[in-house]
């Protein structure tokens, strides 16, 4: 590497890179989740105004970049920042900032509290050198609007509806919403329910909210929830959907443990610069999940 | 065993009418309804159903039974949450 590339690799780390325009770099900021209170708006807007060009860009990521700062500010635009509490974001071969929905706290749909997992998985891996970008993403249930299979590790809230036949009163309504149409009526002859049973194809159920949460009559009920975890998912050049890791994984520590044997494997088996997905289907995914599922299982403390 | 319906059924068709209009709509059909009325209402199936639905559960609207049609599906609803001897 010659000085100047030396250079970028460090400057990539916290988070600036090089733009077009020679001695201009982007400023990349972190905001887990997406989130920045007003105070660190208003810094934000007080560098780009000072340093930049008076603007920012919203990247896919739910970051926010400052463009147009020349090399000599670069030093004393992070300060300030920093002082506001915003910290840089991360580039090149390591985890990125970690991306969610709102989740449970706001959203109707949500299944589980994607601000506070999104946070603490940031805690544990934000920044960690990988063979190759590493993306993380939190989204609170099967509407998936932060993409979890989409990246190289995702989360989703999932339930797993059950039927409280006492409940339900034979409307057929869950059949029509269901949007997998993975619910049927069976006419069972008993007169208690009117003579239906309602049941879910497993094989097509999302474990989306849609029947808990419309049922008129309660009778959809979750349950279990908890988070599915999906593999190896990337866009870019080359575009892999995730795979599902593990369906309805019910603790919180198990999801841990479940990405530290991922991200354990692809350190170990990944080729430099290859995504975690590109190593899964050239590794095998089958061998793979097993793998880490076994391995998550011991730091997890658990027989699988 | 179902009872008989003892009611007066209005019908309003909202195929084609997207969110949030077709849930207004909804809503103020059922406002409209006197106690011995239920109205069938026919949503487009997907997101309008399931937006629909939502918003007469929020209402705290009644629904009573429904039925698939192509591409659609026909609802009835009733004023109050329980109505006696229906459903
Ligand atoms: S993924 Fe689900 S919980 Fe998250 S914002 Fe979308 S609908 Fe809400
Ligand atoms: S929507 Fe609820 S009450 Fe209606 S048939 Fe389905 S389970 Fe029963
Ligand atoms: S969880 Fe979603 S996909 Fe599964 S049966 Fe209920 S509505 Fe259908």
């Amino acid at each position: 590497m010659s000085l100047s590339e030396l250079d970028q690799a460090a400057l990539g780390r916290v988070g600036m890179m090089r733009q077009v325009q020679p001695e201009y770099y982007v400023m990349r900021l972190k905001a887990v989740a997406g989130d920045l209170n007003v105070r660190q708006l208003a810094c934000i807007a007080e560098v780009a105004e000072l340093y930049g060009q008076g603007s920012v860009h919203l990247s896919t990521r739910q970051g926010v970049e400052i463009h147009y700062v020349h090399r000599d500010h670069l030093e004393k635009a992070k300060e300030t920042l920093a002082a506001a509490g915003v910290e840089m974001g991360a580039c090149g071969p390591r985890v990125r900032s970690i991306i969610a929905c709102p989740g449970a706290e706001t959203c109707r749909w949500g299944v589980i509290e994607t601000k506070s997992l999104a946070r603490e998985l940031d805690a544990r891996y934000f920044k960690q050198e990988m063979p190759s970008k590493f993306k993380l993403s939190v989204t609170g249930c099967s509407s998936n609007c932060t993409k979890a299979n989409e990246n190289d590790i995702g989360i989703r809230g999932a339930i797993e509806p059950f039927w409280e036949e006492a409940n339900c009163t034979d409307c057929g309504l869950c059949v029509s919403f269901c949007p997998l149409g993975a619910i049927s009526r069976r006419h069972s002859g008993e007169a208690e329910n009117h003579g239906a049973t309602y049941l879910i194809d497993e094989e097509q159920c999302v474990n989306c909210t849609v029947c808990t949460s419309l049922c008129p009559s309660n009778a959809w009920v979750a349950g279990r929830k908890g988070y599915t975890v999906f593999i190896g998912g990337t866009m870019g050049r080359n575009p892999r959907f995730g795979s599902v890791l593990k369906k309805i994984v019910e603790s919180e520590e198990e999801v841990y443990a479940l990405v530290d044997a991922s991200i354990g494997y692809f350190r170990e088996h990944g080729l430099k610069k290859e995504r975690f997905g590109h190593m899964i289907d050239r590794i095998g995914l089958e061998k793979i999940r097993e793998e880490i599922v076994e391995k998550a299982a011991a730091i997890h403390g658990e027989p699988d | 065993m179902k009872k008989q319906l003892q009611y007066t059924v209005n019908r309003i068709d909202l195929r084609g009418v997207t969110c949030p209009v077709n849930a207004v709509r909804v809503k103020q059909a059922v406002v409209a309804l006197g106690d011995d009325e239920l109205v069938e209402v026919i949503l487009d199936a997907g997101e309008s159903l399931i937006q629909a639905v939502r918003s007469i559960n929020d209402a705290g609207f009644r629904i009573i039974s429904s039925e698939q049609l192509d591409n659609a599906v026909a609802i009835i609803v009733g004023k109050a949450r329980k109505i006696e001897g229906v459903g």
